[in-house]
């Protein structure tokens, strides 16, 4: 008989084992749905933040800094994009050892990308291998597009590039002061830069691209992606070639006399628009950080300065317009000095002895003016000062303007009269100066000016800044034919007056008519006077006479005496090679022969000679005496 | 068995066709932003040429070119007097 046993191979349920292992599993469903809860709760925003950075990189769009032209679209001011460069070495050396490559073959990648970026092999070697736990290292500013693309084929992981812009002036110096210059920020620092900042910075953007496991772009998505809104244009009312020819022939007359500094401004009287506006010395606006802070200043507008006889006309203007004088009223004038009723001694430099007020003008007599002055009296010296715009600021759209000064009346002392008749205690800027000779110029009218003339829109059109006055709702300062008598007799300056120079030292001075007035002063040293030794020299002119184009004036700060110190020796022929060249430019017609004065002044005049009104019929041989013979390069 | 394999195969075409569609979405993409990426690039080219016809016909730089070529250029029109009206005079008195 068989016996059933029991059978013993197979496996007997352990209560124990079994909640062991339900325990197990417990404790892992229970730390799954804890790990479930933190990553939705309190980690939420940092798994967000390491999948967003992972699977996405925002990069700034930076906005292109608007352009600058000058009148005839020229570019003055642009911005291009290069390419900054960055290496993440920790992805580096993650990727070269993933791909089975060695660290010979990572130092042969980054040999060819020092040659590429110019730098030495072993310092950047060393520099990517001392910061290999980094993630984010710069190795180049600024490379250019061609050699961007160079390193991009060389295809080495981690290696990034990132837009930068970069401000460029293809014209180097030229109309530095105007233009100003940025910071490595690119904000501008100086001139219309600085002053107009928010028109063309523009607004950067950004764009959020999804990137693969080798952090390369696959897309951005219609949200992710913020246009930069680029800066807009600027349009000036500068010339680039007549600011040239007025930088080159400031620098050259300022070398020439061996002058500290000088200063020219080119106005348009018909509009008040600045063609040309220079400084010597200039600087590169390229490089402006590392230029010289008192090279920057634009002494056109923050300097103002005693102009000495470059005031008469405007006080001979308003004298005549009131009936005060008239241009053949002949002055007592006995020697080289007069003394006035409280004993001050007024001199002149030669003693012409009587003079008509034309030839007070034109020979720049300091008592002639004097007593004309003091038959005008204070108050309607200093309204006529003021009507010209002298003490106020000329409205320009460069930051700094000096408005000059023209004291209250109340301080007027008892030597004011005559010092003012001779152009001191009062103080202008070459702007103020310009902007008041252009009332010569357009028929009695006070311009207002402007070195801007607008902001491009999208279609090209040019959208002026601000509003700006036609010629014809200026104030009238001046009658036009008291404007037009005042410019006849200052066209005599040139032909027998104090700016004969001009005559001598440039060759086309009979192609069109300049008229101008000269101006040599004294700078003063505070309380111990005026030195007998330092000069500021002016000639302040236009042309052509029967209808002015340009006016100009320039100013040139201590010339070396023993070469030259007078305006119409120091500044008037830079000033006329600059209208000549200018008007050359402009196709502007020659004139025709000057008419000379009427037979009731001709008769009262000083040394007159009918035949310097006569024009050569052949080209005169100039003596370029204050010009240097090799001809200066051009900026 | 065989609705069950019908169901099978239709839910495995219906996911081929689905990641098919998402890849193609991808692609799509990463052209869109290699295009944008382009035109960018082409833009910057544009304003880098832009500079370098600035600079090449800068006052100045043709200034500079007109000196070392010791060229003479001569005024289009002749500097002589045209049939313009005389002065004008003014009354002296």
């Amino acid at each position: 008989m068989a016996i059933n046993t029991p059978d013993n191979s197979s496996p007997s349920f352990s209560p124990g084992r079994a909640a062991l292992v339900f325990a197990a599993l417990s404790v892992a469903l229970i730390g799954l749905i804890g790990r479930v809860a933190y990553l939705q709760t309190y980690g939420r925003q940092q798994t967000i933040g390491r999948s967003e950075f992972q699977h996405h990189q925002t990069e700034i769009l930076p906005a292109r800094r608007g352009s600058i032209f000058d009148s005839k679209g020229t570019l003055i001011a642009c911005t291009i994009q290069n390419r900054g460069i960055f290496v993440d070495p920790k992805f580096m050396h993650e990727r070269y050892q993933d791909d089975g490559r060695s660290i010979a073959d990572m130092d042969d990648a980054v040999a060819k990308l020092a040659k590429l970026m110019d730098r030495d092999t072993l310092k950047l070697a060393q520099l990517i291998a001392d910061n290999s736990e980094e993630r984010f290292i710069k190795l180049a500013e600024s490379v250019d597009e061609q050699t961007a693309v160079e390193i991009e084929k060389l295809k080495i992981p981690g290696l990034g590039m990132m837009p930068v812009n970069q401000r460029v002036y293809p014209m180097g110096p030229l109309a530095a002061h105007i233009i100003g210059g940025v910071g490595k920020e690119q904000n501008g620092l100086e001139g219309l830069e600085m002053k107009y900042e928010k028109v063309l910075a523009g607004q950067d953007g950004y764009q959020r691209t999804l990137k693969d496991a080798r952090r390369r772009g696959i897309g951005v998505s219609e949200d992710d992606y913020v246009e930069p809104r680029h800066g807009r244009h600027l349009v000036l009312t500068i010339d680039a070639n007549i600011q040239m020819i007025a930088e080159q022939e400031l620098t050259r007359g300022c070398e020439a006399v061996k002058a500290k500094r000088g200063e020219v401004v080119v106005l348009d009287p018909q509009t008040g628009d600045i063609v040309a506006l220079a400084n010597y010395p200039t600087f590169n606006p390229q490089s402006i950080n590392e230029s010289d802070p008192k090279a920057r200043t634009n002494n056109c507008l923050v300097a103002p300065y005693e102009p000495g006889s470059a005031l008469k006309p405007f006080i001979a203007g308003p004298a005549l317009a009131q009936g005060i004088t008239t241009l053949s009223y002949v002055w007592p004038i006995t020697g080289i000095s007069w003394k006035t009723d409280y004993g001050r001694l007024v001199k002149d430099t030669h003693g012409y002895g009587p003079l008509c007020t034309w030839d007070v003008l034109v020979k720049s007599s300091n008592i002639g003016m004097a007593m004309l002055a003091n038959q005008m009296k204070n108050p309607k010296l200093h309204t006529a000062l003021h009507s010209f715009g002298f003490g106020g600021q000329a409205g320009i759209e460069l930051p700094g303007e000096d408005p000059g000064l023209v004291r209250d009346l109340s301080r007027w002392g008892r030597t004011s009269t005559e010092s003012i008749a001779q152009g001191y205690e009062i103080m202008v800027t070459p702007l103020q100066l310009a902007r008041a000779f252009c009332v010569y110029a357009n028929g009695g009218r006070l311009p207002q000016v402007a070195i801007v003339k607008g902001v491009l829109d999208i279609d090209g059109q040019i959208i002026p800044g601000r509003p700006r006055l036609p010629l014809w709702a200026c104030p009238q300062v001046i009658p036009a034919d008291t404007a037009l008598q005042v410019r006849r007799v200052l066209a005599d300056v040139p032909l027998r007056g104090t700016a004969t120079g001009i005559k001598r030292e440039t060759p086309d001075w009979y192609v069109w008519n300049i008229f101008g007035k000269t101006g040599t002063a004294h700078i003063s040293e505070g309380r111990a006077g005026y030195s007998a030794t330092r000069f500021n020299s002016t000639f302040m002119g236009g042309a052509p006479f029967e209808k002015p184009r340009l006016v100009i004036v320039m100013t040139i700060h201590e010339p070396d005496r023993s070469i030259a110190h007078y305006g119409g020796a120091v500044s008037g022929p830079p000033s006329a090679l600059i209208l000549e060249r200018a008007l050359a430019y402009l196709q502007v017609e020659p004139s025709p022969e000057l008419q000379p004065p009427p037979a009731a002044v001709a008769a009262r005049l000083v040394n007159y000679k009918p035949e310097v009104y006569r024009k050569p019929t052949t080209q005169p041989a100039v003596k370029l005496r204050l010009r240097p013979n090799t001809a200066a390069a051009a900026n | 068995m065989v609705k069950l394999i019908v169901c099978l195969v239709c839910g495995m075409a219906t996911a081929v066709c689905i990641l098919q569609l998402r890849h193609q979405r991808l692609e799509l993409a990463h052209q869109c932003d290699d295009i944008h990426n382009r035109i960018v690039i082409s833009q910057i080219k544009l304003w880098n040429q832009q500079l370098q016809i600035a600079i090449l016909t800068a006052p100045n730089a043709i200034a500079l070119t007109v000196q070392q070529h010791d060229l003479t250029l001569v005024p289009s029109k002749p500097f002589v007097p045209a049939n313009v009206e005389p002065s004008r005079n003014i009354d002296g008195d």
